[in-house]
């Protein structure tokens, strides 16, 4: 977990200088136990398959991952150059952790993996990624998907 | 940690804030400090000339590549070549910026802010692959700092900041303003640079940062 007085200053104002949105209600919806659940990673770390169209200024759409994508395949085109890539660099699960996923699925804790993962790019104002994101939910739940790990960078 | 988070979703009443007790481990103390053993170039001769910064950049990639080729082996993977750019060549093309006109755009398909944000984070990558490669188990921390401090490259970064930041594209004042030099080294840009980064941020904190800039 980062913590603010792990950063220096100009980082400490920029991230608090962005504005927090504010949400109507707290929706909670349940579900089955953990270990029945199918269970999807969602990224906003600007993943994509080499060949995948970039991510821009203007991208609030997604890339897919298939499950059994080779990590050698998986690149990121984020635009911050603010946070660290070096983790990612030496090993794709520190932001995408499909591996761990399957691992967790192979014990039992979870009921298994869906088998597509989602990337958006966070450096975008939340409301331009709204449309995708709905119909990525419609997605989601055509693959039986009932839990999805978000994986904020 | 994932198992932890995901045994969130049981809990029956919602929303749920937990903080999860372990962080990330640092250097251990005692340790040494990693040091690269690749010999880089002098960026101060390096920033003569934009070829100085070529030359040097070059210089350092060819020292640095077999430790590129060797983590990429040991990985099976590199996370350069996003911009589908050869390396060289998306040095090239950053350098070019340095000069009278940029080098012909290697990627028409995107615009001249995107390829060159992709070529920025290609050289980049491939700096940080060749130093955690290294022996030493150098930290994020100690190859970020090598980076901006000892190689050309990231002399080159910094040189590029009033360039971009004067240019007449807005996405490339863009650029410079914010996706060019991480916050964390803000405090090692030239005086106008810094203050540029702060105006952008809308901030009033100026008198609180470092002294330097104050």
């Amino acid at each position: 977990m980062v913590r603010m007085e792990d950063l220096s200053e100009p980082e400490v104002i920029g991230l608090t200088s962005f504005p927090t949105p504010s949400y109507e209600g707290s929706p909670w919806a349940g579900g089955p136990p953990l270990s029945q659940r199918r269970v999807a990673i969602v990224s906003t770390a600007g993943l994509q398959r080499l060949g995948d169209e970039t991510f821009t200024r203007e991208s609030g759409d997604y890339r897919v991952i298939p499950k059994e994508l080779a990590a050698s395949d998986i690149y990121m085109s984020h635009l911050s150059t603010n946070f660290d890539r070096t983790g990612f660099q030496q090993d794709v699960n520190i932001a995408f952790p499909i591996d761990r996923l399957k691992e967790l699925a192979e014990e039992g804790v979870i009921g298994s993996v869906a088998d597509f993962h989602y990337s958006f790019m966070g450096a975008i104002a939340p409301e331009q990624m709204e449309p995708s994101a709905r119909r990525l939910a419609g997605l989601l739940k055509d693959d039986g998907v009932d839990a999805v790990l978000l994986c904020p960078v | 940690m994932l198992i932890a988070a995901l045994a969130l979703l049981e809990e029956e009443k919602g929303p749920v804030l937990e903080d999860f007790p372990e962080d990330a481990l640092g250097p251990r103390a005692g340790a040494e400090a990693w040091v690269c053993r690749v010999p880089m170039s002098r960026p101060a001769e390096a920033a003569s000339d934009p070829t100085g910064y070529l030359g040097g950049v070059l210089s350092e990639m060819n020292n640095l590549g077999v430790w590129y080729d060797l983590g990429k082996e040991k990985r099976g993977r590199t996370t350069v070549g996003v911009s589908g750019i050869e390396v060289e060549a998306a040095a090239r093309f950053i350098v070019s910026f340095l000069g009278d006109a940029p080098v012909e755009n290697p990627r028409p398909d995107l615009s001249v802010f995107d390829a060159l944000k992709l070529a920025l984070e290609d050289l980049r990558a491939y700096y940080f692959e060749s130093a955690v490669s290294q022996p030493g188990n150098a930290s994020a921390g100690q190859v970020a700092e090598w980076f901006w401090d000892e190689t050309s490259a990231g002399k080159l970064f910094m040189a590029l900041e009033p360039v971009l930041a004067g240019s007449d594209d807005k996405k490339l004042r863009f650029l410079a303003e914010r996706m060019l030099i991480p916050r964390r080294q803000f405090h090692k840009m030239p005086e106008a640079g810094y203050q540029r980064y702060m105006a952008s941020l809308g901030t009033r904190h100026l008198s609180s940062l470092d002294p330097k800039h104050t």
